[in-house]
């Protein structure tokens, strides 16, 4: 499938994630130096199955440290 | 001279004082208190002629009509066991109730072929019993104080269902330590409990503090909707009223205006918590209190209790006198006042264990007499907050949550009906996620789902924000209206 960054911005925010910690992501730098915690993170994984019905396994999930990740894993 | 250990003679003090008053009102028919009294007797006299023994289970499968009266009190008469099936169940439920109670005679109005039952069957209408007259049974059986009169079964708003007997003893002073002190004198007042006659709440409620103190009681067989719950008000006018907060919830949320409530002068619930936006919504309707009780189909009395005048919403209440109560942390000692713990009870009315379930009875009547209810409490001031089932609890972030502070805080948002809060496990933590029934007209979508959460996290400690919102129709719930937490969970 193809997701954009848009997206999954959206995606973020959707799952709870404060818009201003959104728009000053930096998309190589790990989210939880950036706002994002570990209630946020069960949150987004949440969502990115609700809505884009991609299921990601703990094992993946440990390996999505950044947004570039997450696309990777989203447009793999 | 009335037994006084046989609960089947609970009828005996209003049928010496007032023989002719109204006892039941029932659709169009009002049945005195003689007219119910030789009711039961006829029950009685039948089920002897069918060959009913003291001991033996006699199951009542009834809507809540006179029959269901006559049976109960006709079959504890007898020194038999009533065993209460509420007939909303599934076939399959209660074909459970009727095997693990062991029941030898059915009372019902239905077909039971269904239930693959094979013991005897009394088939009634709702006044009277199908069958040819009989002589009434006048004699009492003796029963000693530890027979057992009654057995109900749990809601299973956590499991499957449980057997939970109560002795005669217990049933024929009911009430006493609570009611004076919550009620006040009951005899001259008219009840409308819209619990129903198969449960504790509405067993206890209509029977054993209603009738035995010679009040008069409204019965209503079908479902609580809000439209029959309102014409009943208007058309008895009952002075107390009893119901579960899920009726609560529904009767504020369609409420017709005008004077509706103008005949009572108390309102009362059981069951489950009473949010605190119901209990004030409720009193901006009527300006009555509702004032919550905490109780079980275990402890068969409440033990906790608001009081009129000083009642406190999100409040079970204060601690009646006669029972002790601990709470307890994990490690069995008491916890701090404030803290939460596990709620244990000691006092009359318990009852001394479960049916045919040894393992649930060591876990739960504990030595000394103490009741592990499996409530978690916490107490402030004397007041006992009540915070949910021990098994409703998540561990998130390493701290116990209880979803009741979720919940209540879901139900101020404009958009929810009800909602309720289970645990959901990814990458096999446990966080807290949120069920909710929006308002009609109102779309449950990713906007509003995003909104909720935004909602709690602004009002509650991080940790607590629901991970995710799932929008349902409606929630489980037992026969008794007891959310399912359990069935949520993921």
């Amino acid at each position: 499938m193809s997701v954009t960054r848009k997206q999954i911005l959206k995606l973020l925010v959707d799952a709870g994630v404060d818009q201003s910690v959104v728009s000053t992501l930096k998309p190589n730098v790990p989210l939880t130096d950036q706002g994002i915690d570990s209630v946020d993170f069960p949150a987004i994984l949440v969502a990115i199955k609700e809505q884009f019905g991609v299921a990601i396994d703990d094992k993946e999930a440990s390996r999505i440290k950044t947004l570039i990740d997450m696309e990777k894993r989203l447009n793999r | 001279m009335p037994n006084l250990l046989n609960a089947g003679d609970l009828l005996a003090g209003p049928l010496d004082r007032s023989p002719g008053k109204t006892a039941l009102l029932f659709q169009d028919t009002r049945m005195t208190f003689a007219e119910l009294d030789a009711g039961v007797r006829r029950c009685a006299a039948i089920l002897t002629g069918m060959g009913v023994q003291a001991g033996d289970r006699v199951a009542f499968l009834l809507p809540d009509c006179p029959a269901v009266v006559q049976s109960v009190l006709g079959i504890m008469r007898i020194g038999a066991i009533a065993v209460s099936v509420n007939p909303a169940l599934p076939g399959a439920d209660a074909r459970c109730i009727l095997d693990d109670s062991g029941a030898s005679v059915v009372v019902t109005q239905r077909d039971v072929a269904s239930l693959e039952f094979r013991g005897k069957v009394l088939r009634c209408g709702d006044l009277d019993f199908d069958f040819p007259q009989v002589d009434p049974v006048d004699t009492l059986h003796p029963v000693g104080p530890d027979d057992i009169a009654l057995l109900l079964y749990t809601s299973g708003s956590t499991g499957r269902p449980k057997g939970v007997p109560h002795r005669h003893a217990d049933l024929v002073t009911l009430g006493k330590p609570w009611v004076p002190i919550v009620l006040g004198d009951v005899s001259a007042d008219t009840i409308l409990c819209v619990s129903k006659f198969s449960f504790s709440y509405g067993l206890g409620m209509q029977l054993m503090i209603g009738l035995a103190a010679g009040a008069t009681v409204i019965q209503h067989p079908g479902r609580p909707e809000p439209a029959a719950v309102f014409a009943l008000l208007t058309r008895h006018r009952p002075t107390i009223f009893f119901a579960v907060p899920t009726v609560y919830a529904m009767l504020t949320r369609s409420w017709p205006g005008g004077d509706v409530t103008r005949s009572l002068r108390l309102c009362h619930s059981a069951g489950e918590n009473l949010p605190p936006i119901i209990y004030q919504s409720w009193r901006e309707l009527t300006g009555l209190e509702i004032l919550e009780s905490l109780g079980s189909t275990e402890t068969l009395s409440f033990f906790v209790c608001n009081r009129t005048g000083c009642s406190r919403p999100g409040m079970a209440g204060e601690r009646i006198p006669g029972y002790e109560i601990r709470l307890v942390g994990p490690d069995g000692l008491e916890v701090p006042t404030g803290q939460v713990g596990r709620l244990l009870l000691r006092g009359p009315w318990l009852a001394p264990f479960y049916w045919n379930r040894p393992e649930d009875t060591a876990a739960t009547m504990l030595p000394d007499g103490w009741l592990d209810t499996g409530d978690l409490c916490a107490e402030e001031q004397g007041f006992y907050r009540h915070m949910g089932r021990a098994n409703d609890l998540m561990k998130i972030a390493g701290q116990w949550v209880s979803p009741i502070p979720i919940e209540d805080c879901l139900r101020l948002h404009p958009a929810v009906a009800d909602c309720a809060v289970a645990g959901c496990h990814v990458q096999g933590l446990e966080y807290a996620a949120a069920f909710v029934v929006t308002k009609p007209d109102t779309v449950g979508d990713v906007a509003l789902g995003t909104e909720l959460r935004r909602f709690v996290r602004d009002r509650l400690p991080k940790h607590m924000s629901p991970i995710r919102i799932e929008f349902l129709a409606a929630l489980p719930r037992t026969a008794t209206g007891k959310v399912q937490r359990h069935k949520l969970r993921c």
